[in-house]
């Protein structure tokens, strides 16, 4: 299997870290990630709810749209995060490259 | 390694996602303390919410979706124009789920199945617009296209659905053999199925020999298998029937998202594989006769369905203009055509869904709308003539420069057939306007007004169709980014 990261662009911010590990990529997020989490799983809770009114199934409806709520918003702010160390988004440009 | 699977996040949720409603659909539709509730508009939201979501992950994270270009064993690749196939593709999916719910409730139709599998099939297309091999080509097929299969029959009260679906089973089952078949001429012969192997085996390659027919007899099989899915002619026999038993939503869907997948997929298979010059003769054949077919025999038709189904195969005519050519300008026109084309389809069938309330089947039912619902008719009138290819519409853009392609690379007999074929087509599509402004109304006509999801998708969507030709060069740009990304 393939597992080399090669990207087909270059990053364009300095990269701080080629391949995070996973703890290192949750331990970055920054306030604008966990909004974008609680965000997201909000806007989900709502849309479950909403519209489990008409069958009669608030609850249940609200946690299926959390669930998908929760998982789509971790997944944005992981990327957001991950995209941060490896130099695809703006970062703060700290020279902590590969833990060195 | 766990940083790959960035590169395909939004696959990864969406069939999770796909997963979890599944789970909530079976849990409480057969639930007594719930009292067996009716699923499909609950499950129809959230499914709604996860393709929007899926476009979030996409779209916010495009240059990160690149850090595995080749991905699993090279059997994907991502670049740019995989991310504007797919952002297309999810658009298209978010428009035809926001058009359904009204048609869920008009139609009492009860089976939340439906919206499960349109998801399933999105997915698979998602991954059949980033296939890099034949194998995962031909797999992200048969995916999306068993999920076709079962919601073209998803009415089951219907006889009409149930037989739509049965066609396509069998259609689509057999055009899925020849596509298969010709896979395997080609591995047969050339002992690969990575497009870049093939790519290096074929660039220059002389069709000669008996291992040089059986590449030649898999290339032709593989377009045939192609023409099949996108309704080209002569393979377009069971688009009409399919298109008008199965239910409107269904229709809606079956135009728009498989066109967009099978033309990446063609455009990969075809421009990756050097083979241009061996199928341009072949498409070139298609592209006329669809036009031709597209424009003759819609004239004969008297249902809205039928004849939005033949304009389909005569816009797959045009929009094989694009690849016909062989050039970057031309691969670009196809992009702009495909575009245009999903937004005009998206708007003319959430305007049929909408006409569904007053019960018009028929054009001839069409008759007075104009006096009834003169927005509506104002909006499909605006719809058609952009199918018409009257300027200055979203569609004589599309038209154009598809016209402008086929004749910069000497094509000349296309681009003239184009435009003939393009004159005879606006006589139906005007009888459809001459109907709603002129027309008698064969039975009473009662207004009802339209639901707020449908208003809010014609509203966006004939804006673009109307104000596009205000200011074109993000899409022009952005398409012409995307044929380079194929050539490089």
């Amino acid at each position: 299997m393939n597992t080399d990261i090669t990207a087909s662009a270059k990053p364009e911010y300095p990269v701080l870290d080629r391949n995070p590990p996973f703890t290192k990529v949750c331990g970055n997020f920054n306030t604008l990630d966990y909004l974008r989490f609680v965000t997201i799983t909000g806007v989900s809770v709502t849309v479950g709810y909403l519209s489990g009114i008409k069958p009669g199934l608030k609850g249940p409806s609200m946690v299926t749209g959390g669930l998908i709520g929760l998982m789509g918003g971790f997944m944005y702010a992981y990327q957001n995060s991950a995209g941060r160390l490896m130099g695809f988004f703006p970062n703060d440009g700290s020279s902590d490259v590969d833990g060195s | 390694m766990f940083n790959l699977f960035l590169a395909v996040f939004p696959e990864i949720f969406i069939i999770n996602a796909t997963f979890i409603l599944l789970i909530h659909g079976v849990v409480f539709s057969t639930s007594k303390k719930y009292d067996y509730p009716p699923l499909v508009s609950n499950v129809g939201w959230l499914g709604l919410l996860s393709v929007l979501i899926t476009l979030l992950l996409l779209a916010a994270g495009a240059p990160l979706l690149t850090i595995a270009h080749l991905f699993w064993n090279n059997f994907f690749r991502r670049d740019n124009f995989t991310y504007f196939c797919q952002i297309l593709l999810l658009l298209s999916t978010a428009g035809t789920i926001s058009m359904c719910f009204d048609f869920f409730e008009q139609e009492r139709f009860d089976a939340f199945e439906f919206i499960v599998l349109i998801l399933l099939s999105t997915c698979s297309m998602l991954f059949m617009i980033s296939a890099y091999d034949l194998i995962a080509m031909y797999l992200a097929i048969e995916l999306q296209s068993l999920c076709f299969y079962v919601i073209a029959a998803s009415k089951r009260k219907s006889e009409f659905s149930t037989g739509a679906g049965l066609k396509y089973l069998i259609l689509g089952a057999f055009s899925s053999g020849i596509l298969l078949f010709g896979c395997s001429m080609i591995y047969g012969s050339t002992g690969a199925t990575h497009f870049d192997q093939l790519a290096k085996i074929l660039t220059g390659y002389e069709i000669t020999g008996a291992r040089s027919s059986g590449i030649f007899m898999g290339i032709l099989f593989i377009a045939v298998g192609f023409l099949f899915k996108i309704t080209a002619v002569p393979f377009h026999m069971w688009a009409p029937d399919i298109y008008e038993g199965s239910p409107t939503p269904v229709t809606a869907f079956l135009s728009i998202a498989p066109k967009i997948s099978i033309f990446a997929n063609i455009l990969r298979v075809f421009i990756y594989g050097s083979h241009v010059a061996t199928l341009q003769q072949i498409f070139f054949f298609c592209s006329i006769a669809s036009m031709i077919l597209g424009a003759l025999a819609a004239m004969a038709q008297t249902k809205v369905k039928r004849l939005l189904a033949y304009s389909s195969i005569g816009h797959v005519g045009y929009i094989c203009i694009g690849f016909s050519c062989g050039t970057i300008e031309g691969i670009q026109s196809l992009l702009i055509g495909i575009f245009i084309y999903a937004l005009m389809t998206i708007d003319a069938f959430a305007i049929v869904l909408a006409l569904r309330q007053t019960r018009v089947k028929y054009i001839a039912d069409l008759g007075a709308l104009a006096k009834t619902n003169p927005i509506l008719a104002i909006t499909f009138s605006i719809t058609m003539f952009s199918y018409a290819g009257i300027p200055p519409l979203a569609g004589f853009c599309s038209k154009f420069y598809l016209f402008f392609a086929a004749l910069g690379c000497g094509a000349y007999f296309l681009a003239s057939v184009g435009v003939v074929t393009s004159v005879i087509g606006c006589f139906y599509y005007i009888r459809l306007v001459k109907r709603m402004f002129f027309g008698t109304p064969r039975t009473w006509i009662l207004y009802e007004p339209m639901d707020r999801n449908k208003s809010l998708l014609l509203a966006m969507t004939s804006s673009f169709i109307t104000l596009f030709f205000l200011y074109p060069s993000p899409l022009f740009s952005v398409t012409h980014q995307m044929a380079l990304s194929l050539y490089l």
